[in-house]
């Protein structure tokens, strides 16, 4: 008899291939929109099983991990629809409104190399805390960018929003961190605490966000 | 006049993305020559940046890794089966991919059954019998013929791969060959099983694939090799699709080369990759 019955297997190709060489990332930026590691892991394999069977509507040549992002993200979506979980997150008590943007020079430099200062550890879990408590759609805008490094276009298309969304996204995400970190900085006495954040470039106000987000507002 | 840097403060986090236009990218960089503020704010992005980057590196572990392996070859069996029975490719490379399944079926049975030739009809009612050691040596050819990227590459995290193997997957250094280790994977075979792959490369240009199995399920005895009896034990050898393969098990565990070489030094290779009983 055959070994194979008539199930021989066609072999993995290229795209198999490459597609695997992205695991770490899928399963990295998956452990951030899940927040728990078995829910990653799950999501990823949903995904690259919709992959497999997608892959005629992937176009070679175009950014086979930002493809993939796209699935993981549309697969969330679906899988972990946005509820109680979220709205928690975001009417918390960090739902204060945000300043944009100015940190004085001393500021900076307090918060600028946390490493000299022996103090990595301690930031590095608040940045992680941090990031894990910012709303879904500007956490991933955030990882894709700063750890994935694709382009705003890139982002937009796994996002499924337009570029300037994603900009703006990206800011507030971005500040959200900054500030969180420079709270973090004054709780550890290494920067002056009347040192604020000025809030005089607008403030983003996340509780109106939210509301909109609703359709409440 | 200079750019205030109230205008500098709104390009910074673009400027960090590479997402400037060319004039503003000028104006940015002119500016920071000379502003200290301005600077320091594009280091203190940039260092929060590098610790969003620390936070999210989270590596798959190797069993994840092995479960996604195994559940994408699933996959494209069953969308190769759902093409034959609909005879509509599901996917625009399923054609080439099922060509590559037909030709090897073919070659397959025109080596074992030549009345069989050609047949690739649907899949018969005993098709999922347990694979023999030929198939998984077919797959350990296919592996080394086109290798997926090593899951790790040293040596000492070898036996994280023993609960998937289900036998020590120790082999022998084999650096008085001249062999170098590029690195191991797990591979998926049928029937749930996994066996490790360790590549290498020998004298800097041989390609060397080891294979580490457990051989209850599949039996010892290759059809499609001969034996040939190195010192007192049995090492069966061969030639399949061009390359070199030697089988031997050791003490319960099934060892396996693929490589470009002969038979001689592939079964020299397999038998000083197991170790000694």
């Amino acid at each position: 008899m055959s070994f194979f019955g008539k199930k021989r297997p066609s072999l993995p190709d290229a795209f198999e291939a490459q597609t695997l060489e992205h695991l770490d990332a899928l399963y990295a930026v998956s452990c951030r929109l899940t927040k728990a590691p078995l829910d990653a892991e799950d999501l990823v394999q949903d995904t690259l099983v919709k992959a497999m069977r997608a892959r005629g509507q992937y176009e070679p040549g175009t950014n086979l991990k930002a493809w993939l992002f796209k699935i993981l993200h549309n697969t969330f979506i679906n899988k972990y629809r946005r509820g109680g979980l979220e709205r928690l997150v975001l009417e918390g008590p960090d739902a204060d409104p945000l300043a944009d943007g100015w940190v004085s020079a001393a500021s900076m430099r307090a918060l600028r190399d946390p490493e000299s200062q022996a103090l990595r550890p301690l930031v590095q879990e608040e940045i992680h805390k941090a990031l894990d408590e910012l709303p879904e759609e500007f956490r991933l805008a955030v990882v894709l960018s700063d750890v994935e490094e694709l382009s705003y276009k890139e982002i937009a298309e796994v996002m499924g929003c337009p570029v300037g969304t994603v900009m703006s996204r990206l800011h507030r995400g971005r500040r959200l961190l900054q500030k969180r970190l420079y709270d973090h900085a004054v709780y550890l006495g290494i920067a002056p605490a009347d040192d604020a954040l000025s809030e005089e470039a607008g403030a983003v106000d996340i509780a109106r966000y939210r509301a909109r987000k609703r359709g409440h507002g | 006049m200079t750019t205030p840097c109230r205008t500098v403060a709104c390009l910074v986090e673009t400027y960090l993305d590479d997402e400037l236009e060319p004039s503003q990218l000028l104006e940015v960089e002119k500016h920071t020559t000379t502003c200290t503020t301005c600077r320091e704010r594009i280091q203190l992005d940039r260092a929060i940046r590098m610790g969003v980057r620390r936070s999210v590196d989270t590596k798959a572990s190797v069993s994840f890794r092995a479960r996604v392996t195994h559940s994408m070859t699933a996959e494209r069996w069953a969308s190769a089966e759902r093409a034959a029975a609909s005879g509509v490719p599901t996917w625009r490379a399923v054609g080439l991919a099922v060509a590559a399944t037909v030709a090897a079926v073919m070659g397959l049975e025109r080596q074992n059954r030549p009345e069989t030739d050609g047949v690739a009809g649907p899949v018969q009612a005993n098709a999922s019998a347990s694979v023999g050691l030929d198939a998984m040596i077919d797959q350990f050819v296919d592996w080394h013929a086109r290798p997926l990227p090593p899951e790790i590459t040293n040596v000492n995290d070898l036996p994280g791969f023993e609960p998937y193997v289900g036998v020590p997957v120790r082999p022998r250094a084999l650096a008085p060959f001249g062999a170098k280790l590029l690195g191991g994977r797990i591979l998926p075979v049928r029937e749930q099983n996994c066996a490790a792959m360790l590549q290498y490369t020998l004298d800097g240009s041989h390609r060397v694939s080891i294979y580490v199995f457990d051989p209850r399920r599949v039996g010892t005895h290759p059809s499609k090799l001969h034996a040939k009896i190195i010192g007192s034990a049995p090492v069966y050898v061969g030639q399949i699709k061009g390359w070199s393969i030697a089988a031997a098990e050791r003490s319960g565990v099934g060892y396996a080369i693929a490589s470009d070489l002969g038979d001689d030094a592939s079964a020299e290779l397999a038998l000083a990759a197991a170790p000694a009983p």
